[in-house]
């Protein structure tokens, strides 16, 4: 033991300092801006086929269109809460496109692509927008938390960053159960400060999960800027000071995000041990339908993103270069966009859960005090229902 | 969080309290504004004074720190990392040293991951060191409960878990004019003071608060209306709910109701409490947070203990179900005037 621990670190008679800067990490990029392929991504460029490369495209269109949908009908008032997935939408296909479909994802909340690429689709966010009685959430959270046991993602949640060593035990669990799986966990750069977020780095690392950290570096925190977050190399550094192989790659370049992801779940399954992803990105949309972003940052900077180093255009220019632009972006997105408009039509009309729910899944069974409490409300409701709009709710 | 100010006045919550000054100018204000304006006070008096946390440099979510940067400074007001933990460790730090610091959590249902600094670290300051250390400067401020449409993590009423902290303070406003007195006052303790805005009044509570610094005592219940069938006890955004029960049940049962806001949940104010139902004889309690382990039961307990023989009806209590906060469930969540008035209606029929 004596041995084991002196041969984990060496000696000098130098007394330096190690710079903060010492370790610059690059961003790994396969496209420029103009969707030109760059020189030396050819082998990456080519792992992405034609077929592939639509798949990508149709869902970052969904996304788009459906936070274009959603965010208008939160400002009309017709839902409580959105929150837009703007500029983020290639890392978010890019990634799920890479990944095993039994591989488990731990989200945060502006993950919206992965969702609809596994099976959860336009139709269900919808009921889940509205909290009917088709949300597989039950109603019970807010707007944008979804979750899908089926298409093995874990639920949102709005404390941010408990996800992140969650996904250290959950990843370990697959290694221990002998699966050649892993457990993608999603993360902002604004939740990387939380203390979980540095104890799920460090269990990952210590029990060789088989976890990969995915940090959406999109700038900016609510109104945070990233100036005001880290002093560090962003976040990718911190992946090396826990002991784990670490990259930085450009969200916005779905050839990147695609590659990245692909290399580092080989890693993750023949180390065995968790990775850590950085894509650099940002969030074009406010933070949220309570928030207005224009308050702290500009708008060139907001639309530099939004019309230049935008994901979905970048994967455009590439497909024209490439000549695989055999459609009309413009009717392509109208037709995603009448998919929308027709599952929101649908979600809005039905009706909202039982109001029993209320008291279910609190425990595995109702407790007999919640029996006793649901009992009580029933003969409020019996005297009072019209004052809760019962009759909005599936009937008891 | 910016939603259309939806203005309701009520003379009886959102007026004076005995303590705040009066016939003095005053200015015509949210309880936001007037928070922000006890902590500019704040700033203006005491020139290390700090106030900091998530997004705080460009107002904070909710607008309270408003041109409070521009005013004091950048180093005196400024975003922290995203992280709870370190807000409150960090503003420990500060205090240790006797810096008043006003950290803002940004929902009280973030909270969770300051616990440790809070519980086992501002709360035991003074006690673990003979006296040598404390952290008497320190102010957490945090915006509670209800919203209509916050769910399970954006309406929580986590009071009792610290009320049961010895070492901690726990405040809680009921309007603009409370707001600012109590809050100076809390700042000013020589005490680590939890503040718990009821955010749901953030922008609908509006009165016209004294200009002046002024204080409100803590520990120190108020009685917003005497009465001398049945005492309710409430705090923050409940008595909004309490107040229209009552108004209710004065008409329909033919009752006169007091109404008390205890404003300092700990430490309590246990004389106005036993006084006010050794008086009435029936005592209705009410609070968002979940009724198994609420802090209804520890006034309900004080009262047993220092009312037996003068009660006349079971204690009641209205809260919160024992579960989550469920979204499209809310109104049928938390107390509201229909729940309280049933339990006026049964205390009284008893
Ligand atoms: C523990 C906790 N603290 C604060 C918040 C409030 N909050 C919600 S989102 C957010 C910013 C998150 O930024 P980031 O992690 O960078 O993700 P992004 O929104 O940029 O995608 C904050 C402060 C929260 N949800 N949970």
């Amino acid at each position: 033991m004596l041995s084991h621990i002196r041969r984990c670190f060496s000696f000098s008679q130098k007394l330096t300092f190690t710079d903060p800067n010492a370790l610059k990490i690059p961003t790994f990029r396969c496209i420029d801006e103009n969707g030109l392929p760059l020189k030396g991504a050819e082998v990456y460029i080519d792992a992405v086929s034609k077929s592939l490369l639509m798949d990508i495209y149709k869902t970052m269109v969904e996304v788009r269109e459906f936070d274009t949908i959603f965010y208008d009908l939160q400002r009309q008032g017709k839902v409580s809460f959105y929150m837009q997935n703007t500029g983020e939408e290639g890392l978010q296909a890019g990634t799920a496109a890479a990944l095993d479909k039994d591989d488990w994802i731990c989200p945060q909340y502006r993950e919206l692509g992965l969702f609809f690429w596994r099976g959860f689709d336009i139709q269900l966010a919808s009921h889940q927008m509205y909290g009917n009685k088709l949300d597989l959430g039950e109603g019970k959270q807010m707007p944008v938390h979804y979750g899908c046991n089926a298409a093995k993602i874990q639920h949102v949640s709005s404390p941010l960053a408990t996800q992140i060593p969650q996904a250290a035990g959950l990843g370990y669990g697959l290694k221990i159960r002998g699966e050649q799986n892993i457990c993608v966990c999603f993360y902002g750069e604004g939740a990387a400060s939380e203390g979980d977020a540095h104890a799920g780095l460090n269990f990952a690392a210590t029990t060789k999960a088989h976890t990969l950290f995915v940090c959406r570096n999109n700038k900016y925190a609510i109104s945070t800027p990233i100036t005001d977050q880290f002093a560090s190399d962003g976040i990718a550094p911190r992946g090396v000071g826990y002991g784990m192989p670490s990259i930085r790659a450009d969200g916005n370049d779905v050839f990147a995000a695609y590659n990245a992801v692909k290399e580092s779940r080989k890693l993750v399954l023949s180390t065995p041990g968790p990775v850590l992803l950085e894509f650099m990105t940002y969030r074009v949309g406010h933070h949220s339908t309570s928030d207005d972003s224009t308050r702290y940052r500009t708008k060139e900077e907001i639309e530099f993103y939004k019309n230049v180093d935008n994901p979905i255009l970048r994967t455009e220019k590439f497909m024209m270069h490439a000549g695989w632009l055999d459609f009309d972006p413009v009717q392509y997105a109208k037709d995603v966009r009448e998919r929308v408009l027709k599952a929101k039509t649908v979600a809005e009309h039905i009706e909202f859960p039982k109001w029993t729910v209320m008291f279910s899944n609190v425990y595995d069974k109702l407790t007999p005090e919640l029996e006793r409490q649901q009992e009580e409300m029933k003969k409020h409701l019996e005297k009072y229902g019209d004052k809760y709009h019962i009759e909005k709710h599936e009937a008891v | 969080m910016q939603r259309a100010a939806t203005r309701k006045f009520s003379s009886l919550l959102f007026g004076t309290s005995p303590e705040a000054p009066s016939g003095v100018p005053a200015t015509r204000r949210t309880m936001l504004q007037s928070i922000s304006n006890a902590i500019d006070i704040t700033l203006t008096k005491d020139k290390t004074a700090c106030l900091f946390g998530e997004d705080i440099a460009f107002g904070g979510v909710f607008r309270v720190a408003e041109g409070l940067r521009q005013k004091h400074g950048e180093n005196r007001v400024f975003n922290t990392p995203l992280c709870e933990q370190g807000i409150a460790g960090f503003a420990i730090g500060l205090s240790a040293i006797g810096i008043t610091t006003i950290a803002e959590i940004q929902f009280a249902d973030y909270i969770f991951p300051a616990f440790d600094q809070i519980v086992n670290e501002a709360a035991k300051y003074r006690y673990r060191s003979g006296g040598q250390f404390n952290v008497g400067s320190l102010l957490i401020r945090a915006p509670y409960g209800a919203v209509d449409h916050g769910a399970l993590y954006h309406s929580q009423s986590p009071e009792a878990y610290f009320a049961h902290t010895p070492g901690l303070k726990v405040v809680i406003p009921r309007g603009p004019i409370q707001a600012k007195g109590l809050l100076l006052a809390s700042i000013r303790d020589q005490n680590p003071v939890l503040f718990f805005e009821p955010k749901m009044l953030y922008r609908s509570a509006v009165a016209d608060v004294p200009n002046e610094d002024y204080e409100i005592p803590l520990g120190k219940a108020e009685i917003l209306k005497e009465g001398k069938d049945i005492t309710l006890i409430g705090y923050g955004l409940q008595l909004v709910h309490m107040e229209k029960a009552m108004i209710r049940a004065e008409k329909e049962l033919k009752i006169s109701c007091e109404l008390i806001d205890l404003r300092t949940i700990s430490p309590l104010d246990r004389e106005t409490i036993i006084d006010s139902v050794k008086k009435t004889g029936r005592v209705l309690i009410a609070h968002e947070a979940p009724k198994f382990g609420g802090f209804a039961g520890e006034i309900a307990t004080i009262i047993n203990e220092n009312c037996f023989l003068h009660l006349e009806a079971p204690i009641h209590r209205v809260c919160g179900w024992d579960t989550p906060f469920p979204l499209v469930f809310e109104k049928m969540y938390y107390p509201d005037e229909h729940r309280i008035f049933e339990g006026i209606k049964s205390t009284i029929n008893f």
